[in-house]
């Protein structure tokens, strides 16, 4: 996984908006959840393409596959 | 029935044989082709005696013979007008002194003709120098307030010499005139656009406390400042008992019957007037002595805007850089450097496949060299927009023939052999380029066209398109970011953008800093 974090994440956090990334591990399953963080929509949208290119490669090479790919609006915070 | 009024030769006639200044047309030879109701009457000579004749011969004083032709001369060569006092001579041999302005007119069968008219001084010179005949006592007196005025004008001009804000200079304005004119009230007004204008500055000897300094009033015809506005002339108001306004009753309720005030022109357009107010009907010399006044204010006026301007123009240009240096990075982020991220990924997952499926590693690979080549186009794209090798190598007319050939319009651009200081061609060609990109994006233009001259130690440079025109240059800081550029470079920029007609740019750069 370096490579995401020696260049897709040092990508992404110079993106407009971007707000953050959270990985969840579901080990036993085998199951991963990211979730990134953006300032609006709009930044959302904008980064929306690149980013979603750049999982594909990411996935193919350490072999995984994508179950799904859903926006939500966050409505609560508590960190 | 039409109720348009048509300038035509009926009205030229009519109006040549009823005005009280003197009308005369010459030829490029001096020779006098038209000579009116009012030059017979100043010379005595009738038109029959005149007409065809050299001017040379018969008016004009033999000592002033060799002017005249120089500024026939130069007239004729500029066709600028030359404005001149000089003599003429009268039938009866007694000299007039006259004031004339000229200009020149084409004649129905090609050629030209010299229209003039003047203004007979011979009376009022002989009043201004009778006055200062009488008695010692009343000249000394008149010398003392002429030096008062002079001093009070100094102190103004010093002021404003000094850069000091306008309000200190409509302060003090106010103060000198009242001082100097005696009376007890002044003020200076700036008008607002409509019929109204703010006091701005004011002096209030009798603490009557009426028109304080941002009071907003009416300045209709009905004032001195409203007349002083449409007339672009001083302007006065005799009797304020004769006038039923706001503004009248105002005044006469504080004890001030009569007003003179004087326009304030900044850069041609009046953008106020000096008024002084008093409890008897001011003297007639009052708007001349106002107008010294008004021209100082002129200069403070335009003096701060123009250190307003220059300061605006520094904030745009730092601003300017700061966008384009966020609009380099986000180029580069969202450009080369997403494509070299996605390289990385793609190389890492040829690597993968060389273990586990080696036969499918063809078209990642190709897919890696294509995004490569992306990168490197992009890469070139932002480095040819900081600034382009062509300039340098091959000169402005060419750097800015491959820039048109990128753009989705036809542009033509014209030679230009010499090649310029560097610093020159770079203004020249950011904006070029620019004016360019404008016309490609919003001017619905098919063609543009970029013309240069180089004249009296500048570099002169048109962009022209056939585009729907209407470019406003306030709206946008694009034509402004254009005229900071060329006024950084101690140059100047116009834009003339007509409805339908097309955009021109225009600039003129000097060849040395």
């Amino acid at each position: 996984m370096e490579i995401v974090r020696d260049q897709l994440l040092p990508w992404l956090r110079d993106s407009s908006g971007y707000r953050g990334l959270i990985r969840l591990a579901d080990r036993v399953g085998g199951k991963t959840l990211v979730v990134t963080l953006w300032a609006d929509e709009e930044s959302l949208q904008a980064s929306a393409e690149a980013g979603n290119r750049l999982t594909e490669l990411t996935m193919e090479s350490v072999g995984a596959t994508r179950l799904a790919l859903e926006q939500y609006e966050a409505t609560l915070f508590d960190l | 029935m039409s109720t348009e009024f048509v300038l035509g030769d009926d009205f030229a006639r009519v109006l040549t044989e009823t005005t009280q200044a003197l009308v005369c047309v010459l030829d490029s030879e001096g020779r006098i082709l038209l000579f009116n109701d009012a030059c017979e009457r100043s010379t005595g000579y009738r038109r029959e005696e005149v007409i065809g004749r050299d001017a040379r011969d018969i008016v004009i004083p033999a000592d002033e013979a060799e002017a005249f032709g120089d500024v026939l001369a130069y007239i004729w060569r500029t066709e600028l007008s030359s404005p001149q006092v000089g003599h003429w001579t009268a039938k009866d041999g007694s000299r007039r002194l006259i004031a004339w302005s000229n200009k020149l007119m084409p004649a129905d069968g090609g050629g030209r003709y010299l229209v003039t008219t003047g203004i007979d001084l011979t009376e009022s010179a002989a009043q201004t120098e009778g006055a200062l005949e009488g008695d010692v006592e009343a000249k000394l007196v008149e010398i003392a307030r002429l030096a008062q005025e002079q001093r009070a004008l100094r102190r103004v001009a010093t002021l404003v010499a000094s850069e000091a804000t306008p309000e200190r200079v409509f302060t003090a304005v106010s103060e000198e005139t009242a001082r100097v004119l005696e009376v007890n009230a002044s003020a200076v007004f700036r008008y607002e656009g409509d019929d109204t204008a703010t006091v701005v500055g004011r002096h209030d000897r009798d603490g009557v406390g009426v028109f304080e300094i941002g009071d907003r009033i009416l300045a209709d015809d009905n004032t001195a400042i409203g007349r002083a506005r449409d007339s672009g002339l001083p302007a006065r108001i005799d009797n304020y008992f004769d006038l039923e306004t706001e503004v009248a009753k105002t005044m006469r309720n504080v004890g001030y019957r009569s007003t003179v005030a004087a326009p304030i022109f900044v850069a041609g357009i009046p953008w106020g007037a000096v008024a002084i107010a008093a409890s008897e009907t001011l003297p007639d010399d009052r708007e001349a002595r106002l107008m010294g006044f008004s021209e100082l204010v002129s200069l403070a006026v335009a003096s701060a805007q123009a250190r307003e301007d220059l300061q605006s123009s520094r904030a745009r240009i730092v601003k300017a850089g700061d966008e384009q240096r966020r609009k380099l990075e986000r180029n580069l982020h969202d450009g080369a450097q997403q494509r070299l991220v996605s390289l990385a990924l793609t190389l890492r997952l040829a690597r993968t496949k060389l273990a586990t499926a080696p036969e499918g590693l063809e078209p990642i690979l190709e897919g890696a060299a294509e995004e490569l080549n992306k990168a490197l186009e992009e890469l070139r794209e932002l480095a040819r927009g900081l600034h382009p090798a062509a300039l340098t190598e091959q000169g402005l007319a060419s750097a800015l023939r491959a820039l048109g050939a990128r753009l989705p319009i036809e542009v033509k651009v014209d030679d230009l052999d010499e090649r310029l200081p560097d610093h020159l061609e770079a203004t020249a060609y950011y904006i070029c380029s620019e004016a360019l990109t404008n016309v490609a994006k919003h001017a619905h233009a098919t063609t543009a066209r970029v013309t240069f001259g180089l004249e009296q130690g500048a570099l002169r440079f048109e962009v022209t398109d056939d585009g729907r025109g209407g470019a406003d240059p306030r709206a946008g800081s694009g034509i402004l970011g254009l005229r900071d550029r060329a006024e950084a470079a101690g140059g100047m920029l116009f834009v003339i953008s007509p409805p339908g007609k097309g955009t021109l740019v225009t600039a003129t750069l000097p060849l040395t800093d």
